[in-house]
This record gives structure tokens, sequence and C-alpha cells, in this order.
């Protein structure tokens, strides 16, 4: 056990922060206001990860075999999503093809489909979008409906997904369908291109900010063969996987900690960081995203040993949780006109997904449950 | 970065372990603090105290002495003579060590102590305590407690050297952490094997949603508690050690009153194991000044005072880990 960074790994970070500083434009911060679904973050992304991939960034930390850097592990990806999520993340959408997109289609994808599409994340011409949840289906995933018919060729598409960030100017969406069969048995991923004739996508206005999330409708969608990630029937354990994925691969912790440091800096300049409760407050703040970033790390050290996921992923995202609404709380309470117009732009966005963060990914409710029934090995209700 | 324990480590544990088993089963009729002199003594004869002194050892081998032998129902002190002054002094003192922040005060394991760290002002001074120099008190904490009789007489101790007064106050919010840590883990454990037995409404009370999710709370606490601790022992900054003493602190109250809560009233009898790992925490939680006192010295480390803040606006990457 111990708790540095190799040579390696800081010089990783060193070069991705050189990269940001160069390569971010002055005014950030206001690109970053309404969050990473946003309009003008989404236009930056087409901006930023196309050079981020010329710099070699955008995918480093991917295995040897699919463009990334020999001896790149699982921490390097950890490095890279703890420096671009706690900014905002300029990838925008771009973190779920690093994080959790690519990484499927590396494990069940056909010779084609990685072909097609993971060249294109890695040069980071793609932006994507992930149908999961639908009017009837949130917390309980699996009981989802939007139906896919198996056709001459491939699949018609029937049905809605709704909360799907980034779908305004996404390319593609990670789309979850049922074929046949029930709850977990019938479920079928396709990666379907957001063009395609039959698909309409509206916005859902949100307290947060603009572009936050749609609905997207799919009527008569035809999607050939070659769209179906996995088998038919099999989608199940591939999104589970994805879910460990995307619980921690968003670096919440450093947003969280980043969002204390910086609000307190502008306390302090206005001179409002002397009494003691609020001086407390940041500091408990502070230890709470340092527990969540061992927590994740603790996930991240299963996956560079290749250990199956376990509840850890919940017990990290659960940590990530208190971590960042207790930096949005922070927020709020003692430098409430970042919340208004003239406010620091990275600030409004920590405290937005502070706001959420106990929903996406799977609700902390949902955390709690994983962490009794498979962490803790509680007894289950006859 | 490695969280998973190194091969020494393991064997570290594992005879910790060993050493520990004939300690796991509580006493037979209530003792509310039991301390074992015969634990603390193998303590001492297998030179555990001694661990961070052996060459490629250090100070997160301590920590794990304290948190392994913390989980036993039966008390050995490990903070102070296992984890803080050996790093002080370079060399062991025979526990049990108290420190006594003020004289006229009740200090954690005196009534049993040979040695304690006093404070006098600014200074430290490690004496020897004679028994009979102290006043065994009783009460509503799970460690004993004992009072200096007469302020002792430091001029026969032996002072801690200027430069490591920081580090004492450092180490002593590492020793808590972890030693919370652990006893959050065992009251834990106690609480899960109650639940997952002790059956009402027709089912075992750990199939409730009400129960389950409180418990899984403690279970991230605990977890992040320990590994927070492990991290503050190997970094040996002051920053870390104030965090996970804050951390710890933070959530041992959660941890008191959901883990005795689900144990129903058999929670609250000395036959029950439950408290000596809870009322020991209820006594961490006010150890160093508490919660308050540890994000203080948590913030002083952050934003030292007179210091000026950065001239804004700054760049988007402030802040980040590199510094850290
Ligand atoms: C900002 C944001 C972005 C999102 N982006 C996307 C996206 O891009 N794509 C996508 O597919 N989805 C997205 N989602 C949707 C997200 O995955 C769901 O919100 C989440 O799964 C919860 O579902 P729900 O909102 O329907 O809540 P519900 O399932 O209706 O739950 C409401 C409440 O009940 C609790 N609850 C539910 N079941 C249980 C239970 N068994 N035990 C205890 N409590 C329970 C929940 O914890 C929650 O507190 C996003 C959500 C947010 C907030």
């Amino acid at each position: 056990m111990e708790f540095g960074w190799s040579e390696q790994q800081l010089a990783f970070r060193r070069k991705l922060l050189d990269f940001l500083d160069e390569t971010l434009p002055p005014d950030w911060s206001d690109i970053a206001r309404d969050g990473p679904g946003s309009h003008a973050q989404m236009d930056y992304a087409r901006e930023f990860c196309p050079k981020m991939a010329q710099a070699g960034l955008l995918t480093r930390h991917w295995p040897v075999e699919y463009g990334g850097e020999a001896g790149a592990t699982p921490w390097e990806h950890m490095i890279l999503s703890e420096e671009m999520w706690s900014i905002g993340d300029p990838r925008s959408s771009g973190y779920m093809g690093a994080n959790w997109i690519a990484p499927t289609i590396m494990k069940y994808g056909t010779p084609e489909q990685k072909a097609f599409h993971l060249g294109k994340i890695a040069s980071g011409e793609v932006l994507w979008a992930q149908g999961f949840s639908e009017p009837s289906a949130g917390s309980d995933l699996a009981s989802l409906r939007t139906q896919a018919t198996r056709v001459q060729g491939g699949y018609v598409i029937n049905g809605s997904k709704i909360w799907t960030s980034y779908a305004h100017s996404a390319d593609y969406v990670y789309l979850l369908t049922r074929t046949e069969g029930a709850a977990h048995a019938g479920i079928t991923i396709f990666l379907v291109d957001l063009k395609l004739p039959g698909i309409d996508i509206r916005p859902i206005n949100s307290i947060l900010g603009e572009g936050e999330f749609h609905e997207v409708f799919f009527t008569d969608v035809f999607v050939p063969d070659e769209a179906r990630l996995g088998e038919e029937g099999r989608g199940w354990a591939i999104v589970r996987a994805a879910l460990h994925s995307e619980r921690i691969g968003a670096a919440r912790h450093e947003m969280a900690r980043r969002t204390i440091l910086k609000a307190v800096a502008e306390l302090r300049r206005r001179k409002r960081f002397s009494d003691p409760v609020v001086r407390m407050r940041a500091a408990t703040a502070l230890a709470l995203a340092r527990a969540a970033r061992l927590l994740v790390y603790a996930v991240v050290e299963g996956r560079v040993k290749a250990r199956d996921p376990s509840a850890e992923t919940s017990i990290a995202r659960y940590a990530l949780y208190e971590a960042d609404k207790a930096a949005a709380a922070f927020v709020a309470e003692f430098l409430p006109e970042s919340l208004l117009d003239g406010g620091d732009g990275q600030l409004r966005a920590a405290f937005a997904s502070g706001a959420t963060v106990g929903l996406a990914a799977g609700s902390a409710e949902v955390q709690l449950n994983l962490i009794a029934r498979d962490g803790l090995s509680l007894p289950m209700k006859a | 970065m490695e969280l998973d324990l190194d091969p020494d480590q393991q064997a570290l544990v594992q005879a910790l372990e060993h050493l520990t088993q004939p300690f796991l089963e509580a006493p037979r009729q209530g003792v509310f603090a039991p301390y074992a002199p015969k634990l603390q003594a193998l303590l001492r004869e297998g030179e555990f105290d001694a661990v961070q002194l052996q060459p490629g050892l250090g100070p997160l081998e301590a920590a794990l002495v304290v948190d392994v032998v913390g989980r036993a129902p039966y008390l050995a002190e490990t903070g102070v003579s296992v984890l803080v002054a050996p790093a002080l002094l370079g060399r062991t003192v025979p526990g049990p060590v108290a420190v006594v922040d003020e004289v006229a005060r009740p200090a954690r394991f005196l009534s049993v102590a040979r040695h304690a760290f006093v404070r006098r002002g600014a200074d430290v001074v490690l004496v020897e305590v004679a028994a009979d120099a102290v006043e065994p008190l009783s009460g509503m904490f799970a460690y004993p407690y004992g009072r200096f009789k007469a302020a002792p007489d430091l001029t026969a101790g032996e002072p801690l050297p200027a430069d490591k007064r920081t580090d004492f106050d450092r180490l002593r919010r590492v020793a808590l952490a972890a030693e919370a840590a652990s006893a959050m883990t065992a009251a834990l454990e106690a609480t899960i094997e109650y639940v997952t037995h002790r059956r009402q409404f027709g089912q075992p009370l750990g199939a409730f949603q009400a129960v389950q999710h409180r418990i899984s709370r403690n279970a991230v606490h605990a977890r992040g508690a320990r590994l927070l601790a492990l991290e503050a022992a190997w970094k040996g900054d002051a920053l870390t050690a104030a965090l996970a003493a804050v951390y710890a602190q933070r959530f041992a109250g959660e941890a008191i009153e959901d883990l005795h809560q689900f144990n129903g009233a058999l929670g609250i009898t000395l036959d029950h194991p439950l408290h000596y790992w809870t009322y020991r925490l209820l006594a961490l939680q006010g150890e160093l000044g508490g919660l308050h006192v540890s994000a203080e010295a948590a913030a002083a480390e952050v934003w030292p005072e007179g210091a000026p803040p950065p001239p804004g606006p700054e760049p988007a990457t402030a802040y980040s880990q590199l510094g850290w």
C-alpha cells in the first residue's frame, strides 16, 4: 500500500495541464457555465476534442492495441478524468466515449464496429448520448420498454427515452432496447446514428441551465444488424459493466475539491473567510472529497488488478455523492452570488452537478441498496 | 498508487490477527472498558510497537497495528505507543502511553499508563507514570481514564525537541483517525451480525430498507475513514492527518447513533459487545478538541493565516492535484 504517483503519472498530469493552459480560451468559465450538456459547451467540444486527439491525449489511456500508450493503466485514465471533469469537462460528452462507451465496444464490438466507432471516438470527431432512461424506467432500468423488433436485415425501433443529456448535438446514441424476453433477459444494445429518419429530439427545460436534457422519440426507426452491440438479449451484462465505469468515471471528488478551493479563494479576496464556522465547513467538505478520492482509487486499483467490479463502485459513488453535495452546499450558502449572473461559471456548473449527483448514473438510494446486498450481504426481504 | 496491502503488510496484519485472536471474545461478565494488560504485553514482546522502526517499514505499518488491535473488544493502547512515540523519538516507549493535554483533566489510558506525554505550555514532556500518582476514573467512555492526583514532576521527564512538537499533534490525529475507523468497522460488523439474525415482523431486521440504508452509509464512512487514516500515516503531512481526523469525527456520531439503534435494547447491555467500540468512538469524537479543532487544523494548513489569497481571476486549471 502506498499513496504516491509515479514519475510517469506526474508527467502525464503535467502534460494535460500544459495542454489545457494552452488550449482553453480565456472565457472558458463562461462557456462551462451551463454544464457539459449545454450548446455552448458541446459546440466548444467539437473544437476541443480533435485538438486533444491531435496532441495524443484524448485516448492515450486506452490499451496499446487500440492506439493507447504502452504502460498506460487505469490510473492514467483516472488522472485524465480528474483534470477534465474538475474544470467542467471541455470534452463535453466526450468523457462518456472515453469512460465507458469505447471500453464496451472494445470488449463486445465486432471488428467492423471497433474500426468504425473507436476510430471516430479516438479522433475526437463524434459525441455520444446515453439512451437508457425511459418515462417508466428510471431506477428500475431493466423495466425499459423501447421495442426493437427483428425485420429483414436488422431491427425496427419504437419507443422513447427521457432525460437524455447531450442529445441536441450528439452524433450517436448508446441505446438500450427490449427485444424478446422480460426484465433483464430481453435487453439489447444498439449504437444508433441520431440522424436516422424517425428520431425526434425535444428539449426538456431544466432548472439547472440550458441544454441539460431531452426526450428522444423513436418511430419505426430502422437500424441494420451491424448496429447491434453484443448478442441479442444479452445487453444487461454489458450495461452493468458500463454502469460500473460510469459511476466513478467522472472524477467528482476532484471537482468537489477544486470547487471548495476556488470558492474559498474568492471568499478570501472578499474578506469573508475568517468565520470559524465557514472555515470548518470548508475543511469538512475537503475531507469528504479526500475520502471519496480514496474510495474511487480503491475501485481503480481493482481495475488495475482485473478484479470483477463489485459493490466497491457503489461505495465510491455514494462517497462522491456526499462530497459533491457538500461542495455545492458550501457554494450556495457562503458564496451565493456565484449562482447569479456575473458569478464564476465553473462554480455555478459545480453547484448544478452537486444538485443532480444523487440521481444521475443510478440514484444514491440505489447505491445504498447495492452496498447492502452485494457489499454487506445483508438479508433480503422474503 | 497501490491501495492493496503488500506482502509484508499482509504478513503483519495476519500476525496481528493471530495475536489478537484470544481477545476477540467479549469478556464474560460485563466490563465497560476491558483493558487487557496481557494483550499490551504481547504487543510489546512481539515488538509490534517497534514496527515502524524496522527498515522498509514506517508509520503506515504502525497505523495497521492500531487498525487491527482496535477491532478487538479487549483494549490495548496502540495509538501513542505504536504510532506516535516511535515516530517522534526513534525508539519505543513501553505502553500504555497516555497523553495529558491539561494536567487537571482526565486522560485516556492514564489510569493504566506506564508513561505519559504531558503538555506544559508549548512544551511536551514524556514522563514515567507511577500507579499511585493517578486517580482512576470510570464513566461513560469505553476506555480506562485517569487523572493525576497532583501535577507530575516534569523536570524528571524528557522534553520533546521543539521541532517535533507540531509532529506530535499531527501523529495524534492519525492515531485518532485510525482508531476511530477501526472502532467503526468493528461496530458495523457486530451490527450486521445482529440484524442478520434478529427477526421481527417475520423478517430479519437487515432486510428492512430503512435499516439497510443507514448501515450502508456507515460502511462507506468506515471504509473512507480507514483509507484516509492510512493515507495520512503514509504521507506524513499535517493536512492529510487533519482531514483524516475531520472525517472520522464528522461521521463518528452517526455511527454511534445508527449502530446502537439497530442493536435495539440488547445493544445497551454490558453483555453485548457493541459499546466497546461505540463508546470508544464517543471518546474519540471529543479527543484533541473535537471536530471543530481538527477542521481548523486542516483549514490552517490550506489557508494559512497571513498568506494573501491568490489574485483573481485564476486560470481554469488552478488547484490541480499536482501540488498535493
Ligand atoms: C442531470 C441528469 C442527467 C441525466 N442524463 C441521463 C442520460 O444522459 N441518459 C439517461 O438514460 N438517463 C439520464 N438521466 C436519468 C437518470 O439515470 C435517472 O434520473 C435515474 O436513473 C433515476 O431515475 P428517475 O429519475 O426516474 O427516478 P425514480 O426512479 O423515479 O426515483 C425517484 C426516487 O425514488 C428512489 N427510489 C427508486 N427506487 C428505489 C428503491 N428500490 N429503493 C429506494 N429508493 C428508490 C430514487 O432513489 C429516487 O430518489 C439523467 C438524470 C439527471 C438528473
